[in-house]
């Protein structure tokens, strides 16, 4: 065996080695970038139970936005709409009860800008902070970071 | 070196300014001084209505108005629907001068397509996506918001997009609101 096979069977067995950590097709689905950080940006906890009054006031608060709202659910706590300013952004704000005494609310972004580009989710930390400043304003409640 | 200092320099220097022209996620969730504004051409306030009545009375007017339900939710006040139609423009300002141009050039030919399309305008195909939300307001009351937008083709098949944007219109938002009055036939005061 020469010196030239060796090299040639070495980056083979390389290149399988490395194929592998390319990683199922079937679970891209579930690499999202660093996720806890992610979510912490999304989520906000309020001390009230009245769910119905916080989508009420999530449906508010996204029409103050300018977003026209596609769908709610009142039984799964969830609502979706879509803005259009040449730009395209999509948001659904779900809220689920947290213990006894509170509500999380967990919003998530998804941004188109102008011409071919494809929609990206949102992952900046600025646009979730001010769309949760905007609602505790609008419900007269503090919103706080979960722990 | 210093040919290709000065090149990279001027990329990203390029670079900056171009990504300023670009609108990102945070220019899409910013309150501002028109957002009270554009809350009040949105949302009126029926006395003696209730929230149910007004959420049917909408549905109504939107049926009448040619519009699909897309979706519905009754116990937060919620309808979502849309329509397909082919508006109008006025010709801009550059299509206008162009107009002139040519109909200057040759004015036989361009002469009355230009008065055409002057009286006509250039066809919008485009779809309308409304929602319409209603709130329960204190003493037998409901308040009422619709917000809208478009997206409008170059085609007629819908297949080439184009614009996008809010229907911001002030006459948009009365004319709504005068049909739905009277088909509530209710006492109506601007919120």
């Amino acid at each position: 065996m020469n010196r030239s096979t060796v090299s040639l069977l070495a980056a083979l067995g390389g290149t399988v080695l490395l194929g592998g950590c390319v990683g199922n097709p079937s679970l891209a689905v579930f690499a999202t970038e660093s996720q806890v950080k992610l979510r912490s940006y999304q989520t906000r906890v309020f001390d009230t139970t009245d769910r119905e009054k916080m989508l009420r006031t999530v449906l508010a608060t996204l029409q103050d936005f300018g977003f026209v709202i596609e769908k709610a659910d009142a039984t799964l706590g969830s609502v979706s709409g879509t803005k259009l300013n040449q730009y395209e952004m999509r948001m659904t704000v779900t809220v689920r009860p947290q213990g006894e005494t509170r509500l999380l609310v967990r919003a998530s972004a998804e941004f188109k800008p102008k011409g071919n580009a494809a929609a990206r989710p949102v992952e900046d930390a600025a646009p979730y902070r001010d769309f949760f400043a905007a609602l505790e304003k609008s419900i007269f409640l503090a919103a706080h970071q979960v722990d | 070196m210093r040919f290709i200092m000065h090149g990279l320099l001027s990329v990203s220097l390029g670079g900056l300014f171009l990504a300023g022209c670009t609108t990102s996620p945070t220019e899409a969730l910013k309150l501002d001084t028109q957002t009270s504004e554009l809350r009040g051409l949105q949302t009126r306030r029926y006395t003696g209505a209730s929230e149910a009545a007004m959420l049917s009375a909408g549905l109504g007017v939107l049926q009448d108005l040619g519009f699909t339900l897309d979706s519905s939710e009754s116990s937060l006040g919620v309808i979502a629907a849309s329509r397909k139609l082919t508006g109008h423009r006025p010709l801009n300002t550059k299509e206008a001068v162009a107009g002139l141009i040519y109909s200057a050039i040759v004015p036989y030919v361009a002469g009355p397509i230009m008065a055409y399309r002057a009286a006509v305008g250039y066809k919008e195909p485009q779809v309308v996506h409304l929602c319409l939300v209603t709130q329960p307001a204190a003493g037998e009351a409901a308040t009422v918001r619709i917000t809208a937008q478009r997206r409008v083709y170059q085609d007629e098949k819908l297949t080439q997009l184009i614009k996008l944007e809010p229907l911001n219109d002030p006459a948009f938002y009365r004319e709504f609101f005068d049909r739905l009055a009277k088909s509530v036939a209710l006492e109506e005061q601007k919120s």
